[in-house]
């Protein structure tokens, strides 16, 4: 529990100074955000409305900086990111709403299967090492070789447009309305399908290799000898012994890379035009949408800390050696 | 073809011992470690046979393939080791057909294990699994050998195996490193013996530890043999502990077993050379004397590897004796190119007797013939001289 709490207080340090960053960066970057919603609109905002907007945008010239700092954080708190440009004036945590959830359901439910098919596949491998299985893993590493881009434009050229069974782009048929219908489910799925495999492709290869060389690492030590020698049956000793022990890395870059599933795949969304989080970004670098910009960072450093957290959490329930019983 | 001499010399020490059965009988077993022109001979044709309720020592250097010959008799050798020839000869309980281990199918294999065999293995730091309560690593071998049991029972067997090895019972929610080294040995040896196996293997089970411990682990080990009477092999290379508690000794040097006897003839007259090497090889306490003896020492015993021994008497190139008998040719060429010498396989002092032309080189036969007026079956700890005259002079472990 103490192990915990003072793991609680490095987090709740570090999200400070990565909000504190935050703030700062814009400030310091060249370049001034009203100026370009300004030129956007190519002078037709008169002087008063420019200053209410660098009041809105928390840009206000005659405030202390301090001052300024301490609103931010008061903003943030009440979950109040400012008001995007690109998509103004709707506030940019509408914006990070409407394009979250289909990232963290794609990109998350992809990133889940790769984890969970790359480790056994990984644990089959380490195990028979020297079998003929060994092949899979070229075969596997080519894929993740590829160009990440080329193998979705690849699988849209085959499975959308020549042979017509999935849908190129969007996450659903446009014109539906969101809902939890089985209509409406279905058309998520199959319009989800191509990306999440483009996904699972591309990385499952590293978690086969990682999970298949801590496999050959532990599977070397003397306990799981001794776990042979004892007779127990050869699932439970390489279950139960040899991937038990190996799966503990691995879990850690799980959690790491579920903190990046929220910066979604930025390539991914862009290819197959899907309306998630990476693909906001992208918009937002595009149109110098500072406010937009910084809201998706603060999510993504939140999620990274939370995933974080959760990996300190599980890790010391599988690893009875971090944990400090009195 | 001929039997090999070593089995003839052991079926005479059965004979002596009359009430003993042999429980485990290693016959000629060969392992390599690698494949084609590369490999090298691990073991070459050992032959051992253990008895019931015997303490078997073995004994050797490093490297010379003590490890080996126990990954290999009970088929846990991590590749790329492999068995080549020999087999492995376990006599059930019921007086039934011995059956070759070697050749059990998987299945059957694994019933057998630590119900039959049980190994402690060098190591105890590596050998729990660290993620397990203690308890739990114990009681899940019970479990996959007796099905019908319940949790309970488990776990009161598990208690009280602990309880056995002088460990708290309530150290079964205890997970490994909160054990100290000495607890974890002890843990596995009760681990070992969870199933009552009638042979039990410790290889080094003490070397990992201070003498205080290796002494209150072997009278563990002593204690519990005496009451549950299984069979042990002892694997050391600390010969003059096992004059202290092995019934029979057998030296191996390079893959291959060069003597063998009871305890006190190894001690008090070895006759292979490597034997009296081995036995001499403790450096004396005095300073100066450590400083010339335990250099001549080392200088006799740098190592032969496995490898370089592939033409077949790796103890030559080393052997004093075999030496002093080519000096008159030259020394340092037969000492590197390895041309053939006779006396390495000739035990002291019998230099001259036609046996040591024996086609086994390496294994010499010497060992029956001079047994013979002594009964093999008492165990040399009960001498209290013998330890006082143990050839090494810092503190035996048992008293």
């Amino acid at each position: 529990m103490k192990f915990l709490l003072r793991r609680l207080g490095f987090y709740v340090l570090t999200a400070w100074a990565a909000v504190t960053l935050n703030f700062f960066i814009p400030r310091v970057m060249k370049g001034d955000p009203v100026q370009a919603l300004i030129n956007r609109y190519q002078g037709q905002i008169d002087q008063d409305a420019v200053h209410s907007l660098y009041v809105l945008f928390g840009l206000d010239k005659k405030q202390s900086l301090w001052q300024q700092y301490v609103d931010y954080w008061n903003q943030i708190l009440h979950g109040n990111l400012g008001i995007s440009f690109t998509f103004f004036p709707e506030p940019v945590s509408q914006v990070i709403k409407d394009a979250l959830p289909w990232t963290i359901a794609l990109v998350g439910m992809a990133t889940i299967i790769a984890v969970v098919l790359g480790t056994l596949i990984g644990t089959y491998l380490g195990w028979r090492r020297g079998t003929w299985a060994d092949s899979i893993l070229p075969v596997m590493t080519f894929f993740s070789s590829v160009p990440y881009f080329w193998l979705g434009l690849l699988f849209i050229a085959l499975l959308a447009i020549a042979v017509p069974i999935f849908p190129a782009n969007n996450a659903y048929t446009p014109g539906m309305t969101p809902s939890f219908s089985f209509a409406f489910v279905q058309s998520v799925v199959q319009h989800g399908f191509l990306p999440a495999l483009t996904i699972v492709l591309s990385s499952v290869a590293g978690w086969i290799l990682g999970m298949r060389n801590m496999m050959v690492t532990v599977g070397s030590e003397d306990y799981v000898t001794v776990a042979q020698a004892k007779g127990l049956p050869e699932r439970r000793v390489m279950y139960g012994y040899a991937a038990r022990n190996a799966v503990l890395p691995q879990v850690s870059s799980f959690a790491l890379s579920l903190g990046f599933v929220v910066s979604g795949s930025l390539v991914m969304e862009l290819v197959f035009s899907y309306p998630g989080i990476g693909a906001q970004l992208f918009a937002a670098i595009g149109a110098k949408d500072y406010p937009l910009m910084q809201g998706i960072f603060l999510v993504i450093t939140v999620a990274v800390l939370l995933a974080n957290i959760v990996a300190d959490v599980v890790y010391v329930f599988l690893d009875p050696r971090t944990r400090q019983e009195g | 073809m001929t039997p090999p001499t070593t089995q003839v010399r052991t079926d005479r020490a059965a004979a002596r011992s009359s009430d003993r059965r042999p429980i485990l009988e290693i016959r000629d077993l060969a392992v390599d470690y690698g494949y084609g022109e590369d490999r090298v001979h691990a073991l070459r044709g050992v032959n051992l046979t253990l008895h019931e309720g015997e303490v078997l020592g073995l004994a050797g250097e490093s490297g010379c393939g003590k490890s080996t010959l126990v990954y290999g008799a009970t088929r846990l050798l991590p590749p790329p080791g492999l068995i080549s020839a020999g087999e492995v000869l376990y006599y059930p309980e019921d007086g039934a057909e011995p059956v070759d281990v070697l050749r059990l199918s998987d299945a059957d294999l694994r019933a057998g294990r630590w119900q039959d065999i049980a190994v402690v293995f060098q190591g105890a730091m590596n050998s729990l699994n660290p993620v397990y309560r203690v308890g739990r690593q114990l009681m899940d071998a019970i479990k996959a050998h007796r099905r019908d049991s319940t949790s309970q029972e488990r776990e009161e067997r598990a208690r009280e195996l602990l309880d056995m090895v002088g460990i708290a019972p309530e150290r079964i929610r205890s997970y490994p490193h909160q054990l100290s080294g000495g607890m974890r040995q002890r843990v596995m040896i009760a681990m070992a013996l969870a199933l009552e196996p009638r042979v039990l293997i410790m290889d080094e089970p003490t070397t990992a530890l201070d003498v205080v411990m290796q002494r209150q682990i072997l009278e563990q080990i002593q204690d519990l043999r005496d009451r549950l009477g299984f069979s042990v092999i002892f694997i050391t290379h600390d010969v003059s502990l096992l004059v202290e508690v092995a019934d029979r000794i057998a030296i191996m040097y390079a893959g291959e077993i060069v003597e063998e006897a009871s305890g006190k003839q190894v001690y008090k007259e070895p006759r292979h050379p490597y034997s009296y090497g081995l036995l001499h090889s403790f450096p004396r306490c005095t300073a100066r004397a450590v400083s010339c003896r335990a250099s001549r020492a080392r200088r006799r015993t740098c190592r032969t590897s496995p490898a370089d021994a592939r033409s077949g008497r790796g103890a030559r190139t080393r052997c004093r004796s075999a030496r002093r008998s080519t000096r008159s040719s030259s020394r340092r060429r037969s000492a590197r190119s390895g041309a053939p010498s006779r006396a390495c396989s000739t035990p002291r002092g019998t230099r001259s007797r036609p046996s040591s032309r024996s086609r086994r080189p390496g294994v010499d036969p010497a060992c029956d013939d001079r047994s013979r007026s002594r009964g093999t079956g008492r165990r040399p700890r009960s001498g209290a001289g013998n330890s006082r005259r143990s050839p090494r002079t810092w503190p035996t472990v048992i008293g």
